[in-house]
């Protein structure tokens, strides 16, 4: 290879590498409780389930009651209209998607991250 | 001929297998199916930008339209199996997590790929003189490729996404049963052969088209 053709490659490979640098905040679509909570209209709030016994299922009102807590460690009581997802419980982290009304989160929609186990489980790893 | 016929039987077992194959039912379950197709189709997307950048470097050093045209066709089938692992991937998506689209930076960055290649073309059909259309080309495929490994193999680590771990993860654990591995990797050399057979195919096709022209050109 030329020295030419290297040092364009270098160039390239820099550039491109700063650039997405740059885009970083542009790629992620998830934010935590506390950017939601200074945002009108819908969010994507990234969590994780702390209390996984806690997942309460009001029959009057239909909804799904939990706790999350973001990456940022900020708690919000969630409440989601609709069915509980499979695999709720065994999520590595959870997206809600909605806004905060009032003191608790609202949520539209639920989208759950499954643990990728391709394998059958073995008890006590993960 | 008759690696055609080995291929297609062996796609079809391929299939079969990735119908009928006993699947662990924690974790994903039926779901993981999916990746039988979803994983090669990606993995084989990313073959052929790089099949097309390596004949784009050749052309830019030999000058011979030959090899502008393999570097055509392989980005073309590039795209084509980049737009079905998205479908696929949405359609996984749906059931995994719960919606078809939701800009997570997996299909963000996908997405980006796709605009990427599909400005190639786009760069293509606007420069008509052949020889300048082929050199910008060329230029413009090293650079697109260079993208390829940040959108498909670093941004998507980087970020929390709801995508699940590829099976290459970065503990390099490999967390798959055997059987399904297996197929897995018999999916893998199918669809690699079905992209051999296809760029061969379509390569010659246009390289008669491109020897017809010159000559209708020369007035032959």
């Amino acid at each position: 290879m030329s020295k030419k053709l290297v040092i364009g490659l270098i160039m390239i490979i820099i550039f491109s590498a700063y650039a997405f640098y740059n885009f970083q905040s542009a790629l992620s679509p998830y934010s935590t409780f506390t950017q939601a909570a200074s945002r009108d209209g819908q969010t994507q709030v990234l969590a994780f389930l702390i209390d996984k016994e806690n997942i309460a299922y009001n029959r009057q009102t239909g909804s799904l009651n939990f706790t999350l807590q973001d990456e940022e460690g900020t708690l919000a009581f969630v409440t989601y209209r609709g069915a509980k997802p499979n695999n709720f419980e065994h999520a590595e982290s959870v997206v809600v998607i909605g806004s905060f009304k009032g003191n608790h989160f609202e949520a539209e929609r639920l989208l759950v991250k499954c643990p990728s186990k391709y394998e059958e489980q073995v008890e006590g790893t993960k | 001929m008759l690696l055609k016929v080995i291929l297609g039987v062996w796609v079809l077992a391929v299939i079969y297998t990735a119908f009928y194959l006993p699947i662990p039912q924690t974790g994903l379950g039926d779901l993981a199916r999916i990746i039988i197709f979803h994983v090669p189709l990606a993995w084989v997307g990313v073959i052929s930008y790089l099949v097309s950048m390596i004949n784009s470097i050749r052309y830019l050093r030999k000058e011979d339209r030959f090899y502008d045209i393999k570097a055509r066709c392989s980005a073309e089938l590039g795209l084509l199996f980049t737009m079905l692992a998205t479908i696929t991937g949405a359609i996984f998506a749906r059931s995994t997590w719960g919606m078809f689209w939701n800009w997570d930076p997996r299909q963000t960055t996908v997405l980006i790929l796709l605009l990427v290649y599909g400005a190639y073309f786009a760069l293509r059909s606007a420069l008509p003189d052949e020889k300048v259309q082929a050199r910008l080309a060329s230029v413009y495929s090293i650079f697109a490729f260079v993208t390829v490994p940040f959108l498909v193999f670093i941004i998507p680590r980087l970020y929390h996404t709801l995508h699940p771990d590829p099976i290459l993860n970065v503990s390099l654990q490999l967390r798959i049963d055997s059987f399904l591995l297996l197929t897995l990797i018999a999916s893998l050399v199918a669809f690699s052969g079905l992209f051999a057979w296809i760029y061969n195919l379509q390569v010659r096709l246009m390289v008669l088209n491109d020897v017809n022209r010159q000559e209708i050109l020369r007035g032959d």
